[in-house]
Protein backbone atom coordinates (compact mmCIF):
# COMPACT_ATOMS: atom_id res chain seq x y z
CA UNK A 1 0.00 0.00 0.00
CA UNK A 2 2.73 2.25 0.45
CA UNK A 3 3.97 2.25 -2.97
CA UNK A 4 1.91 4.52 -4.71
CA UNK A 5 0.08 2.50 -7.76
CA UNK A 6 1.39 4.17 -10.67
CA UNK A 7 4.77 3.65 -9.43
CA UNK A 8 3.90 0.22 -8.83
CA UNK A 9 3.00 -0.19 -12.52
CA UNK A 10 6.00 1.95 -13.92
CA UNK A 11 8.61 -0.50 -11.97
CA UNK A 12 6.48 -3.64 -14.01
CA UNK A 13 6.77 -2.16 -17.27
CA UNK A 14 10.75 -2.89 -17.61
CA UNK A 15 10.77 -6.49 -15.70
CA UNK A 16 8.00 -7.69 -17.38
CA UNK A 17 9.48 -6.67 -20.82
CA UNK A 18 11.93 -9.32 -20.45
CA UNK A 19 8.83 -11.68 -21.28
CA UNK A 20 7.31 -8.90 -23.90
CA UNK A 21 4.42 -8.44 -21.90
CA UNK A 22 5.84 -4.54 -20.22
CA UNK A 23 2.51 -3.13 -20.93
CA UNK A 24 -0.69 -4.19 -21.59
CA UNK A 25 -3.57 -6.42 -19.45
CA UNK A 26 -0.90 -8.18 -17.53
CA UNK A 27 1.17 -5.96 -15.70
CA UNK A 28 -2.32 -3.97 -14.49
CA UNK A 29 -3.60 -7.86 -13.26
CA UNK A 30 -0.52 -8.42 -11.27
CA UNK A 31 -0.84 -5.25 -9.66
CA UNK A 32 -3.95 -5.68 -8.87
CA UNK A 33 -3.47 -9.35 -7.41
CA UNK A 34 -0.53 -7.69 -5.43
CA UNK A 35 -2.49 -4.82 -3.93
CA UNK A 36 -5.71 -6.59 -3.18
CA UNK A 37 -3.82 -9.08 -1.06
CA UNK A 38 -2.40 -6.36 1.69
CA UNK A 39 -6.13 -5.55 3.06
CA UNK A 40 -7.61 -8.85 2.48
CA UNK A 41 -4.69 -10.27 4.65
CA UNK A 42 -4.41 -7.83 7.18
CA UNK A 43 -7.99 -8.01 7.82
CA UNK A 44 -8.30 -11.79 7.81
CA UNK A 45 -5.44 -12.32 10.63
CA UNK A 46 -6.66 -8.60 12.90
CA UNK A 47 -10.07 -10.91 12.73
CA UNK A 48 -8.81 -14.47 14.05
CA UNK A 49 -5.63 -12.61 16.41
CA UNK A 50 -8.63 -10.33 18.12
CA UNK A 51 -10.91 -13.34 18.52
CA UNK A 52 -11.85 -13.74 22.32
CA UNK A 53 -9.11 -15.94 23.71
CA UNK A 54 -11.76 -17.98 25.67
CA UNK A 55 -13.62 -19.19 22.12
CA UNK A 56 -10.72 -20.43 21.18
CA UNK A 57 -10.07 -22.15 24.41
CA UNK A 58 -13.98 -23.74 24.45
CA UNK A 59 -12.85 -25.17 20.86
CA UNK A 60 -9.52 -26.82 22.05
CA UNK A 61 -10.47 -28.07 24.88
CA UNK A 62 -14.14 -29.72 23.62
CA UNK A 63 -11.49 -31.14 21.20
CA UNK A 64 -11.19 -29.52 18.21
CA UNK A 65 -8.48 -30.35 15.70
CA UNK A 66 -6.60 -27.05 14.39
CA UNK A 67 -8.36 -26.66 10.91
CA UNK A 68 -12.10 -27.63 12.62
CA UNK A 69 -11.01 -24.93 14.94
CA UNK A 70 -10.21 -22.49 12.15
CA UNK A 71 -13.29 -23.64 9.50
CA UNK A 72 -15.80 -23.62 12.50
CA UNK A 73 -14.68 -20.85 14.74
CA UNK A 74 -12.35 -18.79 13.73
CA UNK A 75 -13.42 -17.95 10.56
CA UNK A 76 -16.66 -17.56 10.73
CA UNK A 77 -16.13 -14.72 13.68
CA UNK A 78 -13.19 -13.02 11.64
CA UNK A 79 -15.94 -13.07 8.86
CA UNK A 80 -16.66 -9.24 9.31
CA UNK A 81 -13.41 -8.17 8.88
CA UNK A 82 -12.29 -10.87 6.16
CA UNK A 83 -15.51 -9.25 4.37
CA UNK A 84 -14.59 -5.24 4.86
CA UNK A 85 -11.06 -6.35 3.65
CA UNK A 86 -12.48 -7.96 0.45
CA UNK A 87 -14.26 -4.52 -0.10
CA UNK A 88 -11.74 -2.48 0.79
CA UNK A 89 -9.47 -4.36 -1.77
CA UNK A 90 -12.29 -4.10 -4.45
CA UNK A 91 -13.22 -0.47 -4.10
CA UNK A 92 -8.98 -0.06 -4.65
CA UNK A 93 -8.88 -2.01 -7.26
CA UNK A 94 -11.34 -0.45 -8.98
CA UNK A 95 -9.85 2.24 -9.03
CA UNK A 96 -6.27 1.26 -9.82
CA UNK A 97 -8.16 -0.26 -12.71
CA UNK A 98 -8.60 3.05 -14.20
CA UNK A 99 -4.98 4.14 -13.70
CA UNK A 100 -3.98 0.98 -15.36
CA UNK A 101 -5.13 2.25 -18.63
CA UNK A 102 -1.96 4.79 -18.35
CA UNK A 103 -0.35 1.06 -19.25
CA UNK A 104 -2.46 0.73 -21.87
CA UNK A 105 -4.65 -1.97 -20.12
CA UNK A 106 -7.90 -0.72 -21.43
CA UNK A 107 -10.78 -0.26 -19.67
CA UNK A 108 -13.37 2.67 -18.24
CA UNK A 109 -9.88 4.40 -17.14
CA UNK A 110 -9.65 4.56 -20.77
CA UNK A 111 -12.32 7.44 -20.97
CA UNK A 112 -11.00 9.83 -17.86
CA UNK A 113 -7.42 9.21 -19.82
CA UNK A 114 -7.93 9.79 -23.18
CA UNK A 115 -10.13 12.70 -21.83
CA UNK A 116 -7.30 14.57 -19.66
CA UNK A 117 -5.09 14.23 -23.03
CA UNK A 118 -8.12 15.89 -25.26
CA UNK A 119 -8.88 18.30 -22.55
CA UNK A 120 -12.28 17.08 -23.45
CA UNK A 121 -13.64 17.32 -19.77
CA UNK A 122 -17.40 15.48 -20.77
CA UNK A 123 -15.22 12.70 -21.44
CA UNK A 124 -13.33 13.01 -17.88
CA UNK A 125 -16.47 12.87 -15.86
CA UNK A 126 -18.39 10.03 -17.63
CA UNK A 127 -15.55 8.05 -17.09
CA UNK A 128 -15.06 9.50 -13.39
CA UNK A 129 -18.58 8.75 -13.14
CA UNK A 130 -18.63 5.11 -14.36
CA UNK A 131 -16.06 4.52 -12.12
CA UNK A 132 -17.43 5.51 -9.17
CA UNK A 133 -20.74 4.04 -9.73
CA UNK A 134 -19.35 0.69 -10.61
CA UNK A 135 -17.17 0.68 -6.89
CA UNK A 136 -20.63 1.79 -5.42
CA UNK A 137 -22.42 -1.17 -7.03
CA UNK A 138 -20.21 -3.71 -6.21
CA UNK A 139 -19.28 -2.89 -3.01
CA UNK A 140 -23.15 -3.00 -1.80
CA UNK A 141 -23.34 -6.41 -3.45
CA UNK A 142 -20.38 -7.44 -1.20
CA UNK A 143 -22.25 -5.65 1.41
CA UNK A 144 -25.29 -8.14 1.07
CA UNK A 145 -23.26 -10.92 0.78
CA UNK A 146 -21.20 -10.27 4.28
CA UNK A 147 -24.86 -9.82 5.87
CA UNK A 148 -26.21 -13.33 4.26
CA UNK A 149 -22.97 -14.81 5.69
CA UNK A 150 -22.55 -13.68 8.75
CA UNK A 151 -24.85 -14.75 11.88
CA UNK A 152 -26.58 -11.56 13.63
CA UNK A 153 -24.21 -11.47 16.08
CA UNK A 154 -21.11 -10.58 13.94
CA UNK A 155 -22.80 -8.56 11.93
CA UNK A 156 -24.14 -6.37 14.72
CA UNK A 157 -20.60 -5.92 16.01
CA UNK A 158 -19.42 -3.84 12.77
CA UNK A 159 -22.98 -2.41 12.50
CA UNK A 160 -22.02 -0.63 15.90
CA UNK A 161 -17.83 -0.37 14.73
CA UNK A 162 -18.36 1.07 11.51
CA UNK B 1 -8.79 -43.15 38.24
CA UNK B 2 -7.30 -39.74 37.92
CA UNK B 3 -4.24 -39.26 39.67
CA UNK B 4 -2.61 -36.09 40.25
CA UNK B 5 1.58 -37.15 41.24
CA UNK B 6 3.39 -34.18 42.66
CA UNK B 7 2.01 -31.95 40.15
CA UNK B 8 3.32 -28.38 39.47
CA UNK B 9 2.28 -25.12 37.47
CA UNK B 10 4.66 -22.55 36.82
CA UNK B 11 4.07 -19.79 34.09
CA UNK B 12 6.44 -18.02 32.17
CA UNK B 13 9.13 -19.09 34.41
CA UNK B 14 8.25 -17.36 37.76
CA UNK B 15 4.29 -17.76 38.58
CA UNK B 16 4.10 -20.20 40.72
CA UNK B 17 -0.10 -21.20 40.54
CA UNK B 18 0.50 -24.65 41.26
CA UNK B 19 2.68 -26.47 43.93
CA UNK B 20 3.04 -30.34 44.21
CA UNK B 21 -0.35 -30.99 44.29
CA UNK B 22 -1.24 -35.07 44.79
CA UNK B 23 -4.37 -36.63 45.62
CA UNK B 24 -6.65 -39.61 43.71
CA UNK B 25 -9.99 -39.18 42.32
CA UNK B 26 -11.63 -42.60 41.70
CA UNK B 27 -13.98 -43.40 38.93
CA UNK B 28 -17.77 -42.10 39.19
CA UNK B 29 -16.64 -39.70 42.25
CA UNK B 30 -17.39 -36.29 42.51
CA UNK B 31 -14.75 -34.05 43.44
CA UNK B 32 -14.40 -30.22 44.60
CA UNK B 33 -11.97 -28.04 43.62
CA UNK B 34 -11.99 -25.14 46.18
CA UNK B 35 -10.12 -22.25 47.71
CA UNK B 36 -9.71 -18.22 47.04
CA UNK B 37 -9.24 -16.18 43.92
CA UNK B 38 -6.24 -16.89 42.22
CA UNK B 39 -5.16 -20.41 44.29
CA UNK B 40 -4.91 -22.62 41.11
CA UNK B 41 -8.13 -24.33 40.45
CA UNK B 42 -8.80 -23.56 37.07
CA UNK B 43 -4.70 -24.20 36.77
CA UNK B 44 -4.66 -27.53 37.85
CA UNK B 45 -8.27 -28.20 35.92
CA UNK B 46 -6.66 -27.15 32.87
CA UNK B 47 -3.70 -29.54 33.27
CA UNK B 48 -6.08 -32.78 33.26
CA UNK B 49 -7.62 -32.14 29.55
CA UNK B 50 -3.72 -30.66 28.59
CA UNK B 51 -4.93 -27.08 27.65
CA UNK B 52 -1.98 -26.11 29.79
CA UNK B 53 1.05 -28.35 30.25
CA UNK B 54 2.52 -29.91 33.05
CA UNK B 55 5.31 -28.60 34.41
CA UNK B 56 6.73 -30.92 36.98
CA UNK B 57 4.90 -34.08 38.00
CA UNK B 58 2.46 -36.05 36.12
CA UNK B 59 -1.98 -36.48 35.87
CA UNK B 60 -2.09 -40.63 35.10
CA UNK B 61 -5.55 -41.56 33.48
CA UNK B 62 -6.37 -44.55 34.13
CA UNK B 63 -2.84 -45.84 34.26
CA UNK B 64 -1.72 -43.56 31.82
CA UNK B 65 0.14 -40.30 31.45
CA UNK B 66 -2.43 -37.20 29.99
CA UNK B 67 1.24 -36.07 28.18
CA UNK B 68 0.67 -39.61 26.20
CA UNK B 69 -3.38 -39.58 24.82
CA UNK B 70 -4.30 -37.97 21.79
CA UNK B 71 -5.31 -34.84 22.98
CA UNK B 72 -8.34 -34.59 20.76
CA UNK B 73 -9.67 -37.66 21.40
CA UNK B 74 -8.99 -37.56 24.64
CA UNK B 75 -10.83 -33.83 24.97
CA UNK B 76 -13.87 -35.54 23.05
CA UNK B 77 -14.26 -37.81 26.35
CA UNK B 78 -14.12 -34.78 28.75
CA UNK B 79 -16.84 -32.45 28.73
CA UNK B 80 -15.58 -29.29 29.40
CA UNK B 81 -17.14 -26.86 30.97
CA UNK B 82 -15.04 -23.18 31.04
CA UNK B 83 -15.13 -20.45 33.78
CA UNK B 84 -16.62 -17.73 31.07
CA UNK B 85 -18.86 -20.31 29.48
CA UNK B 86 -16.98 -19.56 25.95
CA UNK B 87 -19.94 -20.33 23.81
CA UNK B 88 -19.39 -19.99 20.02
CA UNK B 89 -21.27 -16.71 18.67
CA UNK B 90 -21.42 -17.56 15.09
CA UNK B 91 -23.14 -20.91 15.74
CA UNK B 92 -27.05 -21.26 17.25
CA UNK B 93 -27.64 -22.82 20.46
CA UNK B 94 -28.76 -26.14 19.33
CA UNK B 95 -25.11 -26.28 17.10
CA UNK B 96 -23.44 -24.90 20.45
CA UNK B 97 -24.92 -27.66 22.39
CA UNK B 98 -24.71 -30.62 19.44
CA UNK B 99 -20.98 -29.38 18.75
CA UNK B 100 -19.02 -32.22 20.09
CA UNK B 101 -21.81 -35.01 18.93
CA UNK B 102 -21.41 -33.46 15.47
CA UNK B 103 -17.61 -33.65 15.46
CA UNK B 104 -17.80 -37.22 16.45
CA UNK B 105 -20.63 -37.74 13.20
CA UNK B 106 -23.55 -39.12 15.08
CA UNK B 107 -26.71 -39.62 13.42
CA UNK B 108 -29.60 -37.20 13.15
CA UNK B 109 -32.08 -38.84 15.12
CA UNK B 110 -29.90 -39.39 17.84
CA UNK B 111 -28.85 -35.62 17.51
CA UNK B 112 -32.30 -34.84 17.81
CA UNK B 113 -33.32 -36.85 20.79
CA UNK B 114 -29.98 -35.69 23.05
CA UNK B 115 -30.54 -32.02 22.56
CA UNK B 116 -33.87 -32.46 23.42
CA UNK B 117 -32.80 -34.23 26.59
CA UNK B 118 -30.73 -32.06 27.64
CA UNK B 119 -32.39 -29.00 26.59
CA UNK B 120 -35.11 -30.54 28.90
CA UNK B 121 -32.21 -31.20 31.22
CA UNK B 122 -31.44 -27.43 32.10
CA UNK B 123 -34.56 -26.00 31.91
CA UNK B 124 -34.88 -24.12 28.60
CA UNK B 125 -37.41 -25.04 25.78
CA UNK B 126 -35.47 -27.00 22.88
CA UNK B 127 -37.60 -25.31 20.16
CA UNK B 128 -37.90 -22.07 21.70
CA UNK B 129 -33.73 -21.79 22.08
CA UNK B 130 -32.82 -23.73 18.76
CA UNK B 131 -32.19 -21.25 16.49
CA UNK B 132 -31.14 -18.69 18.44
CA UNK B 133 -27.64 -17.45 19.17
CA UNK B 134 -25.66 -16.46 22.27
CA UNK B 135 -25.46 -13.06 22.36
CA UNK B 136 -29.75 -13.58 22.46
CA UNK B 137 -29.72 -15.27 26.01
CA UNK B 138 -29.08 -14.03 29.71
CA UNK B 139 -25.93 -14.56 31.09
CA UNK B 140 -27.25 -17.47 33.69
CA UNK B 141 -28.80 -19.16 30.21
CA UNK B 142 -25.67 -19.10 28.33
CA UNK B 143 -23.91 -21.01 31.26
CA UNK B 144 -26.65 -23.86 31.28
CA UNK B 145 -25.65 -24.13 27.39
CA UNK B 146 -22.18 -24.04 28.27
CA UNK B 147 -22.89 -27.00 30.64
CA UNK B 148 -25.70 -28.87 28.31
CA UNK B 149 -22.60 -28.80 25.39
CA UNK B 150 -20.54 -30.53 28.44
CA UNK B 151 -22.57 -33.55 28.95
CA UNK B 152 -23.92 -33.71 25.10
CA UNK B 153 -21.87 -36.19 23.89
CA UNK B 154 -21.99 -38.49 27.60
CA UNK B 155 -18.37 -38.14 28.48
CA UNK B 156 -17.18 -40.17 31.53
CA UNK B 157 -15.15 -37.74 32.68
CA UNK B 158 -16.15 -34.20 33.67
CA UNK B 159 -14.42 -30.74 34.15
CA UNK B 160 -16.41 -28.07 35.45
CA UNK B 161 -14.97 -24.53 36.04
CA UNK B 162 -17.73 -22.97 38.17
CA UNK B 163 -20.67 -23.97 35.95
CA UNK B 164 -23.26 -22.20 38.13
CA UNK B 165 -21.55 -18.75 38.79
CA UNK B 166 -23.76 -16.84 37.29
CA UNK B 167 -26.83 -18.66 38.23
CA UNK B 168 -29.62 -16.87 40.72
CA UNK B 169 -29.91 -18.89 43.53
CA UNK B 170 -32.98 -21.04 42.71
CA UNK B 171 -31.64 -22.16 39.06
CA UNK B 172 -28.47 -23.00 40.80
CA UNK B 173 -30.42 -24.70 43.67
CA UNK B 174 -32.18 -26.84 40.78
CA UNK B 175 -28.99 -27.06 38.46
CA UNK B 176 -27.36 -28.56 41.42
CA UNK B 177 -30.32 -30.95 42.56
CA UNK B 178 -30.72 -31.98 38.68
CA UNK B 179 -27.20 -32.69 38.28
CA UNK B 180 -26.82 -34.42 41.82
CA UNK B 181 -29.63 -36.29 40.27
CA UNK B 182 -27.90 -37.25 36.84
CA UNK B 183 -24.70 -37.93 39.01
CA UNK B 184 -26.75 -40.98 41.01
CA UNK B 185 -27.52 -42.51 37.91
CA UNK B 186 -24.80 -41.98 35.45
CA UNK B 187 -21.76 -41.85 38.32
CA UNK B 188 -19.20 -40.20 36.02
CA UNK B 189 -15.84 -38.84 37.52
CA UNK B 190 -16.33 -35.31 37.78
CA UNK B 191 -13.89 -32.53 38.95
CA UNK B 192 -15.57 -29.41 39.56
CA UNK B 193 -14.40 -26.49 40.60
CA UNK B 194 -16.76 -23.68 43.36
CA UNK B 195 -16.01 -21.18 45.25
CA UNK B 196 -18.94 -21.65 47.68
CA UNK B 197 -18.35 -24.21 50.36
CA UNK B 198 -22.06 -24.54 50.90
CA UNK B 199 -22.29 -25.95 47.31
CA UNK B 200 -18.94 -28.26 47.50
CA UNK B 201 -20.44 -29.65 51.29
CA UNK B 202 -23.85 -30.30 48.96
CA UNK B 203 -22.40 -31.55 46.05
CA UNK B 204 -19.08 -33.50 46.35
CA UNK B 205 -17.88 -36.73 47.59
CA UNK B 206 -14.60 -35.55 48.47
CA UNK B 207 -13.45 -31.90 48.55
CA UNK B 208 -9.71 -30.65 47.52
CA UNK B 209 -8.98 -27.24 49.35
CA UNK B 210 -6.15 -24.99 47.81
CA UNK B 211 -4.39 -22.17 48.94
CA UNK B 212 -1.82 -20.46 46.70
CA UNK B 213 -1.21 -23.08 44.67
CA UNK B 214 -0.78 -25.73 47.72
CA UNK B 215 -3.58 -28.55 48.86
CA UNK B 216 -4.23 -28.11 51.82
CA UNK B 217 -6.59 -30.88 52.89
CA UNK B 218 -8.63 -33.52 50.64
CA UNK B 219 -11.12 -34.93 51.95
CA UNK B 220 -14.59 -35.90 52.45
CA UNK B 221 -17.08 -32.53 53.29
CA UNK B 222 -18.00 -34.39 56.62
CA UNK B 223 -13.97 -34.23 57.73
CA UNK B 224 -13.48 -30.69 55.89
CA UNK B 225 -16.35 -29.47 58.32
CA UNK B 226 -15.79 -31.50 61.20
CA UNK B 227 -12.18 -32.12 61.44
CA UNK B 228 -10.24 -29.71 59.51
CA UNK B 229 -6.66 -30.15 59.66
CA UNK B 230 -5.23 -26.89 59.22
CA UNK B 231 -6.13 -23.23 61.15
CA UNK B 232 -7.27 -22.36 56.95
CA UNK B 233 -9.63 -24.94 56.69
CA UNK B 234 -11.79 -23.81 59.76
CA UNK B 235 -11.43 -19.95 58.25
CA UNK B 236 -12.28 -20.99 55.12
CA UNK B 237 -15.34 -23.10 55.52
CA UNK B 238 -16.16 -20.89 58.45
CA UNK B 239 -17.29 -19.86 62.04
CA UNK B 240 -20.56 -22.25 61.29
CA UNK B 241 -18.55 -24.89 60.05
CA UNK B 242 -20.72 -27.46 62.68
CA UNK B 243 -24.13 -25.87 61.26
CA UNK B 244 -22.82 -26.37 57.64
CA UNK B 245 -22.00 -30.19 58.95
CA UNK B 246 -26.11 -30.67 59.58
CA UNK B 247 -26.85 -30.20 56.04
CA UNK B 248 -24.64 -33.46 55.16
CA UNK B 249 -27.39 -35.71 57.71
CA UNK B 250 -30.51 -36.41 57.54
CA UNK B 251 -32.83 -37.07 60.52
CA UNK B 252 -32.85 -40.92 59.22
CA UNK B 253 -29.26 -40.59 59.91
CA UNK B 254 -29.51 -39.82 63.48
CA UNK B 255 -31.95 -42.29 64.40
CA UNK B 256 -29.46 -44.72 63.40
CA UNK B 257 -27.18 -43.81 66.92
CA UNK B 258 -30.32 -42.31 68.56
CA UNK B 259 -33.05 -43.04 69.97
CA UNK B 260 -36.11 -40.97 69.39
CA UNK B 261 -39.05 -41.07 72.11
CA UNK B 262 -42.12 -42.46 70.50
CA UNK B 263 -44.53 -40.81 72.60
CA UNK B 264 -45.87 -38.47 69.88
CA UNK B 265 -48.34 -35.32 70.45
CA UNK B 266 -50.37 -34.98 67.64
CA UNK B 267 -49.88 -30.95 68.25
CA UNK B 268 -46.49 -30.60 67.29
CA UNK B 269 -44.46 -29.53 64.11
CA UNK B 270 -43.67 -32.52 61.79
CA UNK B 271 -40.40 -33.54 59.63
CA UNK B 272 -40.11 -35.90 57.11
CA UNK B 273 -37.16 -38.26 58.00
CA UNK B 274 -35.45 -37.43 55.19
CA UNK B 275 -35.33 -33.77 56.52
CA UNK B 276 -31.80 -32.44 57.03
CA UNK B 277 -30.85 -31.80 60.42
CA UNK B 278 -29.81 -28.55 59.49
CA UNK B 279 -33.87 -27.71 58.29
CA UNK B 280 -34.66 -30.00 61.48
CA UNK B 281 -33.09 -27.61 63.57
CA UNK B 282 -34.58 -24.51 62.11
CA UNK B 283 -38.00 -26.36 62.27
CA UNK B 284 -36.78 -26.93 65.77
CA UNK B 285 -36.41 -23.56 66.64
CA UNK B 286 -39.27 -22.00 65.21
CA UNK B 287 -41.26 -23.69 67.16
CA UNK B 288 -42.45 -22.74 71.25
CA UNK B 289 -42.04 -26.51 72.22
CA UNK B 290 -39.12 -27.51 72.49
CA UNK B 291 -39.87 -31.01 70.47
CA UNK B 292 -40.63 -31.74 66.77
CA UNK B 293 -42.44 -34.71 65.52
CA UNK B 294 -40.52 -36.97 62.80
CA UNK B 295 -42.63 -39.11 60.29
CA UNK B 296 -41.40 -41.61 57.94
CA UNK B 297 -42.24 -41.21 53.89
CA UNK B 298 -45.99 -42.67 54.44
CA UNK B 299 -46.65 -39.82 57.00
CA UNK B 300 -46.30 -42.23 59.71
CA UNK B 301 -45.04 -41.01 63.26
CA UNK B 302 -41.59 -41.95 64.19
CA UNK B 303 -40.97 -40.59 67.58
CA UNK B 304 -40.01 -37.27 68.55
CA UNK B 305 -36.87 -35.06 68.03
CA UNK B 306 -35.17 -32.60 70.18
CA UNK B 307 -32.56 -30.06 70.19
CA UNK B 308 -30.47 -31.85 72.81
CA UNK B 309 -30.25 -35.41 70.64
CA UNK B 310 -29.53 -33.42 68.10
CA UNK B 311 -26.18 -32.36 69.79
CA UNK B 312 -25.82 -35.39 70.89
CA UNK B 313 -25.77 -36.76 67.30
CA UNK B 314 -23.36 -33.76 66.28
CA UNK B 315 -20.73 -34.81 69.04
CA UNK B 316 -21.32 -38.02 68.40
CA UNK B 317 -19.84 -37.19 64.57
CA UNK B 318 -17.32 -34.64 65.84
CA UNK B 319 -15.89 -37.51 67.51
CA UNK B 320 -15.84 -40.17 65.11
CA UNK B 321 -12.28 -39.65 62.89
CA UNK B 322 -12.21 -40.22 59.43
CA UNK B 323 -15.87 -40.35 58.87
N1 LIG C 1 -1.90 -18.01 31.40
C1 LIG C 1 -1.35 -17.54 32.53
N2 LIG C 1 -0.17 -16.89 32.51
C2 LIG C 1 0.40 -16.42 33.65
N3 LIG C 1 -0.15 -16.53 34.85
C3 LIG C 1 -1.33 -17.17 34.96
C4 LIG C 1 -1.99 -17.70 33.80
N4 LIG C 1 -3.15 -18.27 34.20
C5 LIG C 1 -3.21 -18.11 35.54
N5 LIG C 1 -2.13 -17.46 36.01
C6 LIG C 1 -1.83 -17.13 37.41
O1 LIG C 1 -1.80 -18.34 38.14
C7 LIG C 1 -2.45 -18.20 39.39
C8 LIG C 1 -3.59 -19.19 39.50
O2 LIG C 1 -4.61 -18.85 38.57
P1 LIG C 1 -5.91 -19.71 38.35
O3 LIG C 1 -6.65 -19.14 37.21
O4 LIG C 1 -5.54 -21.14 38.28
O5 LIG C 1 -6.68 -19.42 39.73
P2 LIG C 1 -8.16 -19.82 40.16
O6 LIG C 1 -8.00 -20.54 41.46
O7 LIG C 1 -8.87 -20.53 39.09
O8 LIG C 1 -8.81 -18.41 40.46
P3 LIG C 1 -10.35 -17.91 40.27
O9 LIG C 1 -11.12 -18.46 41.42
O10 LIG C 1 -10.24 -16.42 40.35
O11 LIG C 1 -10.83 -18.39 38.94
C9 LIG C 1 -2.88 -16.74 39.48
O12 LIG C 1 -1.91 -16.04 40.20
C10 LIG C 1 -2.92 -16.29 38.04
O13 LIG C 1 -2.63 -14.92 37.94
MG1 LIG D 1 -10.51 -20.05 37.90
Amino acid sequence: MTIPSIALLGIMIPILSTIGQGIGFLPAFIALVLYSQLPIIRNTYAGINNLDPNIRDAANGIGMSTWQRLLKVEIPNAMPLIMAGIRTATVLNIGIGAIAAFIGAGGLGVLINQGISRTNSTMVIVGAISVSILAIVVDTILKMIQNKLTPIKVNQHKEVSS
Amino acid sequence: MIKFQNVSKTYNGNVKAVKDVSFNIEAGEFVILIGPSGCGKTSLLRMVNQLETITEGDIVLNGKSVRDFNKIEMRRKMGYVIQSNGLFPNMTIEDNVMIVPNLLGWDKVKKRQRYQYLMDLIGLNPDEYKKRYPHQLSGGQQQRIGVARALAADPPIMLMDEPFGALDPIIRTRLQDEFLQIQREVQKTILFVSHDIDEAVKMGDKIALMRHGELIQYDTPANILLHPRHEFVSEFVGEDRVLKSMSLYTVKDLLESITLDTNVSSTQQTVHEQTTLRNALSVLLSTNSQKIKVVDIEERPIGTLTIDQIEQFLQLKAGQKGA
